[in-house]
């Protein structure tokens, strides 16, 4: 019979073969009783003679040689019938096992995707980010005549090319919408090595200011405006009220940083970017084969030292900074990322602890049960191989709930990164991360299993069968299992210290005063089309129209206009001079944030003015320049004298910069985050300068979002073309720049909150064991009169060692690994001592909770009943 | 009927060979090879029932017997074991083998002992 035809038929084999043994028997019987002995007489001689049926059948199957298969499948059966019976164990051990696979495959994923993956070009790494160091800060954007030079100096780069961030009013065939975009010099998709979809690339013949204007498409565009119609290619769109032609379309699978929709040229603008000093531009770079990052480097830092040398008066302090792209983009994600590697580590360890608990707990009750089966014939490689089983099918199946959790929990790990990066860095379930977790969680299965099946090869037969054998492998295996208790404590508290700090900083960001008041604020942006409003009288009639129109409206307080608005990352920064003070060195001006805002500014942020007065309607172009300061900067340079009426120049005295008068001194407000500590901000007239950036606030008296569709109309009424974007209420804006923060704290929180749950698990389940291998002491001692407390006190004493030290490596560990917090605290030192004194004494309740209940029971043991069980 | 002779403890190659040649004079069932091995060794060979049906599944394992129920005479269902060609082949060589160890045997065992008269 070939191998598997018997296992086939293995039915009908074992059929077969107790057939066979019952003809023997009947046989023997039938020979006995005819010799003349009764009944049960020969009954009992025949199978004294045979000796045990299920012994013979069981090495009868193994002389048949029994398939590997056959017997899995039997170890299969029996072992889906034991977890049945023991549903607590077989929940408590997956759970704990999805948990650890789950967010471990989820947080790898994350973490290789984001710094290890690399970016979706061509050749990636040959890709860099070349960015200026000015007054010794990197990571300064840089200015188009530079860019221009570094393209014709250097010798190291296939091809760099400048890109810039915008965004336009568009009227196409179905509507106006206001949309991002990327003005990009014509080398852009080169270096990034991309090929449009449809059409063409740009060329340098379009990056010039006579060009006739061309646009890319992106494929998302393509398809939401014109539904994917190929015949577009040679029409025209109303850009900000210039006419393009649209040159092509770009791949769907193409991204860069955030969803832009259109791809103009750079150089349209290149009238406008003369500047040397204006920082504007982002420039990336293709290396050369054979080139390093170092290399081009040295080469950048050279060219650029000459460059400050020949325009001393722009360029002097400033410097190149050469590093690779991916490096560029991931480099402040880093500490969040590898803190979490760190926490959901823990968080494997004590899983890990836990299921060795639970499978040691297993293999001490079914001590006896193996003993049993080896009495009885069975080899212990079955047995081994039979519980291995148990805990591989439970890994297997941990493996695979472990698979939905990892996609749940990846799509929120996603806001870990900086909005804008998003797509490029994807975070999604790496199929290679997730193959190699349910590697990991059978290879865990199997030594899972191994240990108490080991340790009950071990055993000696006839001391397990004995209910009261204490042989000495109860006494390491109780050791054992202090010692994982231990180090449950140890890691849970220490996670719990984590947590506990993320908790205080969050809620000191919650509480930090902004400088101005968030509630029912309502911001939006225009970008003004600059054919339409090119004259600085348009754009002030637009504003003041919709002013006046958005101020009318019911429900509304008040309504501003400025350039930007704090917590959106658009603040604008110059260089300023301070009358009467020596003149500094070109290049060490500083640098200034500064914002332009219409009259009622103030008054719909309520920021509070300190001295002089605000801005009013007669502050025009006709009027004297003014300007108004915050406290920081009064401050910095005026120190305790009164800044009213002193004066400073925006803008270094040379390029015909406006002399400023200070009029007045208002509160500090953060400008991007707030962790800032206060910075110094300047403010001029909106009037006296206005612009076509624009952001709109409205202080409402209700929800400021359903005041939208109403201010909406009233915008449309002034000019349908413009189109707002961007619409948000102030608070979603500021609870936005806390999402790393909060996600980060509700991980660790719920991480602790786990392993608080699994070390108290942990500690019941050892206080249990423990009690129950002393059922019979504490029978003995209750008999002989010990009261209830000295036997809790005898219960609990080792549990309560065994907390104390948990508690105490638990907590030099904490002041040992939570300085990798520091980069995310605010307003709370990583060592708290409050903290960890409030989190010790969380986790010492919890434990002598958890083994509170087995030493409760214990006393409730009724020692007669013990003593008579003996 | 109490046994008085010691029952002997068989070698399992050995237990092999008898039954191989058992089986060899005719087919026959488990029990059958049983008592044929009592009777023909005048109850000196015994081999109780669990030794004798792991050896015959184990040599029905290797290929040396073959199995198929059958009607007993007194028409019950028996399994029924032949020797194959395989089988047949092997008892010859392990007879020839158990024959020259016998013979080598038997002549240490009956070297003259010093002293002896």
């Amino acid at each position: 019979m070939t191998w598997w035809s018997r296992f086939w038929r293995s039915n009908q084999l074992e059929r077969d073969l107790a057939r066979e043994l019952q003809f023997h028997i009947v046989e023997r019987i039938y020979a006995l009783r005819s010799a003349g002995l009764g009944e049960d007489e020969a009954r009992r001689r025949v199978r004294q003679e045979f000796g045990g049926i299920e012994q013979v059948k069981e090495e009868c199957r193994t002389a048949r040689g029994t398939l590997w298969l056959e017997s899995t499948i039997q170890d299969l059966g029996y072992t889906v019938r034991t977890l049945r019976r023991n549903p607590g164990f077989a929940l408590a051990a997956v759970l704990t096992m999805t948990l650890g696979i789950g967010a471990n495959t989820a947080i790898f994923s994350a973490v290789f995707a984001a710094l290890l993956r690399p970016l979706p070009y061509k050749e990636p790494g040959r890709l860099v980010s070349i960015s200026d160091t000015v007054q010794g800060m990197k990571n300064w954007p840089s200015t188009y005549p530079n860019y221009l030079d570094w393209e014709r100096q250097n010798r190291v780069f296939e091809d760099i090319a400048a890109y810039q961030g915008d965004s336009f009013n568009v009227v196409h065939g179905s509507g106006v919408d206001h949309i991002r975009a990327w003005n990009v010099s014509a080398q852009f998709f080169r270096v990034l090595g991309v090929q449009p979809l449809l059409g063409r690339d740009l060329k340098s013949a379009d990056d010039r200011p006579s060009a006739a204007p061309v646009v890319l498409l992106s494929y998302g565009t393509w398809q939401k405006w014109f539904g994917g119609d190929p015949g577009i290619l040679g029409k025209a769109l109303d850009i900000s009220g210039r006419t393009f032609t649209i040159a092509g379309v770009l791949p769907k699978t193409f991204r860069f940083y955030e969803a832009a929709g259109l791809y103009t040229p750079l150089g349209l603008e290149a009238d406008e970017m003369q500047a040397r000093g204006s920082h504007s531009i982002r420039v990336i770079g293709r290396l050369k084969p054979g080139i390093t990052v170092e290399q081009a480097g040295a080469e950048m830092f050279t060219i650029a030292h000459n460059l400050a040398k020949e325009y001393s008066a722009t360029n002097s302090g400033t410097s190149v900074n050469v590093v690779s792209l991916h490096e560029y983009l991931v480099q402040d994600t880093r500490p969040a990322l590898f803190l979490l590697m760190g926490a959901v580590a823990f968080l494997l360890l004590i899983a890990c602890v836990n299921v060795a608990n639970l499978l040691l707990a297993r293999g001490a009750a079914r001590a006896r049960e193996m003993a049993m089966r080896a009495a009885l014939g069975a080899k212990w490689a079955r047995l081994i191989r039979q519980s291995l089983t148990e805990s591989v099918v439970l890994a297997i199946v941990a493996g695979f709930l472990a698979v939905p959790f990892c996609f749940w929990a990846s799509g929120d790990l996603g806001r870990l990164l900086p909005e804008d990066r998003r797509e490029m860095l994807s975070v999604a379930v790496d199929g290679r991360v997730l193959a190699a977790t349910l590697l990991f969680s059978l290879v865990a299965g199997v030594l899972f299993g191994l240990v108490p099946a080991v340790k009950a090869s071990g055993l000696n037969l006839t001391e397990s069968l004995k209910k009261s054998g204490k042989s000495s492998t109860d006494q390491t295996d109780g050791r054992f299992r202090g010692a994982l208790m231990v180090a449950e404590i140890a890691l849970a508290l220490m996670l719990l210290s984590g947590a506990g700090l993320m908790l205080r900083t969050v809620r000191n960001l919650l509480d930090v005063n902004a400088g101005f008041d968030p509630s029912h604020l309502l911001t939006m942006r225009l970008a003004l089309s600059e054919m339409k409003y090119a004259r600085p009288a348009e754009q002030s009639t637009f504003v003041r129209e919709i002013l006046q129109r958005t101020g009318t409206l019911s429900g509304v307080d008040a309504a501003a206009v400025s350039i930007w608005m704090p917590f959106q990352r658009e603040a604008w920064l110059d260089a300023i001079y301070i009358q009467g003070r020596p003149l500094p060195m070109a290049g060490q001006f500083p640098q200034i944030h500064y914002n332009v805002v219409s009259p009622d500014f103030f008054r719909t942020l309520r920021i509070p003015l300190l001295k002089g007065r605000t801005f009013s309607e007669s502050d025009d172009v006709q009027a004297p320049w003014v300007a108004i300061v915050n406290r920081a900067m009064a401050q910095r340079f005026w120190h305790n004298d009164d800044p009213v009426g002193k004066r400073f120049t925006e803008g270094r005295p040379s390029d015909h910069a406006h002399l400023l008068t200070v009029i007045g001194v208002v509160g500090d407000s953060k400008i991007d985050a707030l962790d800032e500590k206060d910075t110094p901000e300047f403010y001029i007239p909106f009037f006296q300068a206005p612009n076509s950036y624009l952001s709109l606030s409205v202080r409402t008296k209700v929800d400021p979002l359903v005041l939208v569709s109403a201010i909406k109309n009233e915008l449309a009424k002034v000019d349908k073309t413009q189109a707002p974007y961007d619409i948000a209420s102030m608070q979603e804006v500021m609870s936005a720049s806390l999402s790393t923060r909060q996600l980060l704290m509700i991980l660790l929180a719920a991480f602790a909150i786990l392993s608080i749950v699994l070390a108290a698990v942990g500690i019941y389940g050892v206080t249990f064991y423990l009690t129950s291998r002393r059922t019979q002491e504490i029978g003995i001692r209750m008999a002989l009169g010990a009261g209830r407390q000295s036997v809790l006190a005898l219960v609990l004493s080792r549990g309560l060692a065994l907390t104390i030290i948990g508690l105490t490596i638990g907590v030099i560990g904490s002041l040992f690994l939570t300085r990798f917090l520091v980069v995310f605290l605010y307003g709370v030192r990583p060592t708290d001592p409050v903290l960890l004194a409030i989190t010790s004494a969380l986790m010492f309740v919890v434990a002598l909770m958890a083994a509170a209940i087995p030493a409760y029971r214990a006393t409730r043991i009724d020692p007669m009943a013990v003593l008579r069980y003996e | 009927m109490a046994d008085s002779s010691p029952k002997s403890d068989l070698p399992q190659g050995t237990l092999d060979l008898l039954i191989l040649k058992i089986v060899a004079v005719q087919p026959v069932h488990g029990y059958g090879i049983a008592q044929r091995l009592q009777q023909v060794s005048n109850d000196i060979v015994q081999v109780p029932g669990g030794s004798l049906y792991p050896a015959l599944h184990r040599l029905e394992n290797r290929g040396f017997v073959k199995s198929e129920w059958r009607e007993t005479d007194t028409g019950r269902d028996a399994k029924f074991y032949r020797l194959t060609n395989k089988g047949r082949a092997h008892l010859e060589a392990q007879s020839a083998s158990w024959g020259r160890l016998a013979e080598a045997v038997g002549l240490i065992l009956s070297l003259a002992e010093e002293g002896a008269g």
